[in-house]
């Protein structure tokens, strides 16, 4: 405040005496740096230069071209004066900035007679310069008190402990609802700190540490959450152990699988055999068996979305349709999924290893069955999981049970659920 | 008791203004200006005289001042172009008119609030060259204490440049309200630019000063190009002074001198003597680029930047004026000149000379509130952010 009232003297006690001084005028020539032309710019090149020694220019005029990294940009003189010697020629980059590159003289100046300045690097003088130079102090600054009390500590009793009430720290700032519930129930601030145990980090009170110190909520309910949060504070990766590798073999696994006890509701196991036909290998018969499967949810669901049967994107949509599509899922929703299709051969077994393939590379060594017993048995296991959330999924399994079972010829058929308990 | 402990302050902050006045009075050198009649034009209003009386002393002082801020500006030019300011700078040179003429029709008790574009008229409201540098170089002994920067600069009734366009027109409205709710007879000059003419919050302002009638000069500075971008490429109307529709306006040739000092002077009456708003457009130019990383060459032409230095600029024209009226010889005029460059040159060197902020946390927080006035605690954004001003350290400590 003193310093800003005092302000308008100084100003014109200086303007006042200042120019009636027509002492010596400096005749040194002005030192012209390299200049940054962009805040970013570290280093230019010299690119011409628009006046010759000895020329005189004027405020405005374009001195030279800079070149940055970015640009060529017109350097301006800010003032009148005179050209008196160029140091860094056209041509040269790569240029610091501060550099001298010009001396200048002032218009009027005698070119003879003029004391050619130093053109040392006034660098590394500055710091030593600054460091005899007694540090200003701000009067102004309220003074500043040792940097407060050491952070009285919360005797934590237990980090790792059950307990999670702390001593409350007075250094941290009542929370905006702690204060609220305090005044509301008349607590004083010191009382708050010294008799509500806190539950918040570095010992914070927070609300339910007040509620329960004025006997609303259980305190065991603050501790409760309190563990919970502090469980939570990590992430525990203690437990990770690494993935055992695969076993090869599945023949366990199926094992493991049939052993395990509480299916799932909404999974339907579905066992058929089917004899295989003259001339059908089991390759032919898997393959065969899974593009009926393919085909049967095709044709399911066509059967519901009849618009959608040949192509993604609706061919033709009817008014019946749009109020249906508003009722029910949408076609990309899948109702059911086939999965763990697994085959089992019975009968001739010389037929298995035999591939058209192999036969072609060279593969079995000994002499191939020309034709395929008729006795081959396939034992034919699948599942099919269905989305129980969809009211219509069950009507689309059915049909496609049905729609498949028309495909295969079958005998044996076992349906491990009726499709009435599937909810 | 009370009434004595008021006024000494303002005495005390006068003898300035009054020396100067007193001074010139007693040499008694009075000369009639003439000003040519494209100096003014008016909406709604009759414009002011073109013919006035004024003291040689004071039009020796403007010139003496516009070539210290021209100086200064160079200096800081300079001082950027040596890396020794960083950040935002915007420079006036071509524009020192304004800044000189409405000080000089104005008092200490009248305020001034402008845009970011301030340094003139930090210097005019009192800050030193050094004051003004040493903010620029984030300095110690800046204006600001080196925290402020180029757009932050404050003085005794200088409410700052400020940095966001217009937001400074609403709160120039405010001091003019404070002027007339404590009725005093003094006005605010809010200044602000062309680009910033077409801001929402200009015309809210309008609306309420004129609604109030709040002494209140709305000065627009048009100087052709807000940014890069031509004031007929962006505005509807260029007529700046005709903005007000309601609040009558002046336009004043802001490359004179004599005119602008002429209008501010009979803004201030005007508004001072309860008349209400009045709109002020000073068509004024500026040299360099908007900022420093404008070379200001792309949207004007540098023909069109040498005209206007040549055949406008204020400074040549008032020391034409000075000749002509035999108040300085030529080589008086030249002794000026090298007068105040080699006092910026100085106050540059002081400012250099000055040590920055220490890095300490408690310099953040000792300009926000008086001293002797803090509350307890300052809130932050988060809880650790909180300042205790009591034991001068964050409240919740973390790091």
């Amino acid at each position: 405040m003193i310093r800003a009232a005092s302000l308008p003297l100084r100003k014109y006690a200086v303007s006042s005496n200042r120019f009636f001084t027509t002492s010596s005028i400096m005749s040194a020539a002005q030192i012209f740096r390299m200049p940054a032309m962009s805040p970013t710019m570290t280093e230019g090149g010299v690119v011409s230069w628009k006046f010759k020694s000895g020329d005189n220019f004027s405020a405005g005029d374009v001195l030279l071209e800079v070149e940055t990294d970015k640009a060529t940009i017109d350097v301006e003189a800010q003032d009148d004066g005179i050209m008196w010697d160029i140091i860094i020629n056209e041509g040269e980059s790569g240029i610091p900035v501060g550099r001298p590159i010009a001396l200048l003289a002032e218009p009027g100046d005698d070119l003879s007679s003029l004391e050619r300045p130093n053109l040392e690097e006034p660098t590394k003088e500055e710091p030593t310069k600054k460091a005899t130079k007694p540090e200003p102090t701000p009067e102004s600054k309220p003074a500043a008190k040792p940097a407060a009390k050491t952070e009285s500590k919360p005797e934590s009793s237990g980090q790792s402990g059950e307990e999670v009430f702390v001593k409350a720290n007075p250094s941290q700032r009542l929370l905006p609802s702690v204060e609220l519930l305090l005044h509301q129930n008349n607590i004083s601030e010191q009382d708050a700190y010294e008799k509500i145990p806190a539950s918040g980090p570095k010992g914070r009170i927070l609300k339910g540490d007040v509620l329960a110190y004025l006997g609303n909520i259980d305190k065991s309910a603050v501790s409760k959450i309190t563990k919970y949060l502090k469980s939570k504070e990590h992430l525990d990766l203690s437990n990770i152990v690494l993935a055992s590798p695969p076993t090869l073999d599945t023949q366990p696994k199926e094992e493991s699988k049939s052993a395990e006890k509480p299916k799932p509701t909404n999974i339907i196991n579905v066992n058929f055999s089917s004899e295989l036909g003259e001339g059908i290998s089991k390759d032919k018969f898997k393959y065969a068996f899974e593009r009926a499967v393919d085909s049967a949810v095709r044709i399911t669901y066509s059967h519901r979305f009849p618009q959608y049967s040949n192509s993604p994107s609706a061919s033709s949509i009817s008014e019946m349709d749009i109020f249906d599509d508003l009722l029910a899922p949408s076609v990309t929703t899948n109702r059911f999924e086939v999965f763990d299709i697994a085959y089992n051969f019975t009968g001739d077994s010389t037929t298995s290893a035999t591939d058209a393939f192999d036969e072609l590379l060279g593969l079995t060594k000994t002499p191939t069955p020309t034709a395929t017993p008729a006795s081959l048995t396939a034992d034919v296991q699948f599942k099919i999981k269905v989305n129980a959330s969809i009211s219509d999924a069950k009507q689309f399994v059915e049909y496609f049970q049905d729609s498949l079972l028309s495909q295969i010829p079958s005998n044996k058929l076992v349906i491990s659920k009726d499709l009435e308990s599937v909810e | 008791m009370l009434r004595a402990s008021v006024a000494r302050p303002l005495t005390r902050a006068f003898p300035t203004a009054m020396a100067r006045r007193t001074m010139a009075s007693s040499s008694s050198d009075l000369v009639t200006i003439e000003l040519p009649a494209s100096s003014f034009e008016g909406y709604n209003i009759d414009v002011p005289e073109l013919s006035f009386e004024t003291e040689k002393s004071t039009l020796l002082q403007m010139y003496k001042d516009m070539i210290i801020v021209r100086r200064m500006e160079m200096a800081a030019d300079a001082l950027y172009k040596a890396k020794k300011i960083r950040g935002f700078c915007h420079l006036s040179i071509g524009q020192e008119a304004v800044a000189v003429g409405i000080e000089g029709a104005i008092n200490n008790k009248d305020t001034v609030i402008t845009s970011y574009r301030c340094h003139g008229f930090a210097y005019m409201r009192g800050c030193s060259v050094k004051e003004v540098l040493g903010e620029l170089m984030g300095k110690r002994n800046g204006a600001s204490y080196g925290k402020g920067g180029s757009m932050h600069i404050f003085a005794p009734g200088f409410y700052g440049g400020n940095g966001i366009v217009g937001a400074q027109v609403p709160l120039g409205a405010g001091l003019a309200f404070a002027h007339k709710y404590r009725g005093e007879k003094n006005a605010c000059f809010t200044l602000y630019g062309d680009g910033a003419s077409n801001q929402g919050q200009v015309f809210e302002s309008y609306n309420m000063a004129k609604l109030w009638d709040l002494p209140c000069i709305f000065a627009c500075e048009n100087n052709k190009y807000g940014m890069g971008t031509a004031a007929s490429r962006s505005s509807a109307m260029v007529e700046y002074y005709k903005r007000g529709q309601y609040i009558p306006g002046l336009k004043v040739n802001g490359m004179d001198i004599l005119a602008c000092y002429q209008a501010s002077k009979f803004a201030k009456d005007w508004c001072a003597n309860g008349n209400g708003p009045l709109v002020l457009e000073y068509e004024t130019y500026r040299y360099g680029g908007h900022s420093m990383s404008d070379p200001g060459t792309t949207y004007r032409t540098r023909e069109e930047v040498q005209h206007m230095r040549s055949r406008n600029d204020p400074i040549a024209g008032l020391k034409a004026v000075l000749i002509d009226l035999d108040i300085a010889s030529e080589e008086e005029i030249k002794s000026y000149d090298k007068a105040a460059r080699k006092y910026v040159d100085e106050q540059v060197a002081e400012a250099e000379a000055d040590a920055p902020p220490e890095a300490k946390m408690d310099i953040l927080f000792e300009d926000v509130y008086v001293p002797g006035s803090e509350v307890r605690e300052l809130r932050g954004r988060i809880s650790d952010d909180s300042w205790n001003f009591e034991t001068g350290t964050f409240t919740n400590r973390v790091y």
